[in-house]
């Protein structure tokens, strides 16, 4: 799921429209963004 | 470097203790709530001002971080999480700690909610990396105590 996505199903949580399995989905997304993250951040 | 607690969300069950069929978007929503926790700790359990001098080195990796972490910002701000009558309100709760950290960095009386929207405004744009860098656990800590609060008050993942 690319950005533009995440960011429509963000928008969906803002408005208290998004169901429960797009929240899953961004959930997923969100932490594969922050274990990238991690990841670079211990990077040798 | 902070530390935090949430409580976490449990799964709907049955008389017999069984999962109900009805909450399997349930688990998987508390599987992603308790992996977010995860990483936000181990991230804000790093040394970021040692990694953030080690990464001077390395200035493309370092873009590559910001630039991921201003998209985490950037989706966070879009769901409404840095909605800044929660997001100040719950960093304070949250530790006093984290908000005398974001006062030293960015002034005392600055607004966290509009300080931290790293991906606009002149503020944001001027932001330095290290101070990114450095502002990282907060940001990640008020936002997984926003996604708390969001399915507390809106999903109520508890016990029938």
């Amino acid at each position: 799921m690319d950005e533009k996505a995440m960011l429509v199903i963000a928008d969906k949580i803002k408005n208290k429209t998004a169901t429960k399995e797009e929240i899953a989905s961004f959930l997923k997304e969100y932490n594969k963004l922050l274990t990238e993250i991690k990841e670079d951040l211990v990077a040798k | 470097m902070f530390g935090i607690n949430f409580n976490k969300p449990s799964i709907k069950k049955d008389k017999k203790g069984n999962v109900a069929e009805s909450s399997v978007e349930d688990i998987k929503i508390a599987e992603g709530v308790k992996e977010m926790d995860e990483k936000i700790n181990s991230i804000q359990n790093l040394d970021l001002k040692e990694i953030s001098k080690k990464l001077e080195g390395n200035p493309s990796l370092k873009e590559k971080i910001v630039n991921n972490f201003r998209k985490v910002s950037r989706i966070a701000e879009s769901a409404g999480l840095f909605a800044a009558d929660k997001f100040d309100a719950i960093l304070e709760k949250v530790s006093p700690e984290v908000k005398a950290t974001v006062e030293m960095l960015l002034g005392a009386g600055t607004s966290i909610a509009g300080s931290i929207a790293l991906n606009s405004g002149e503020e944001g744009a001027a932001m330095s990396t290290e101070k990114i860098l450095i502002l990282m656990p907060v940001i990640l800590i008020g936002i997984g105590a926003s996604i708390h609060g969001f399915f507390k008050s809106d999903i109520e993942l508890t016990n029938e």
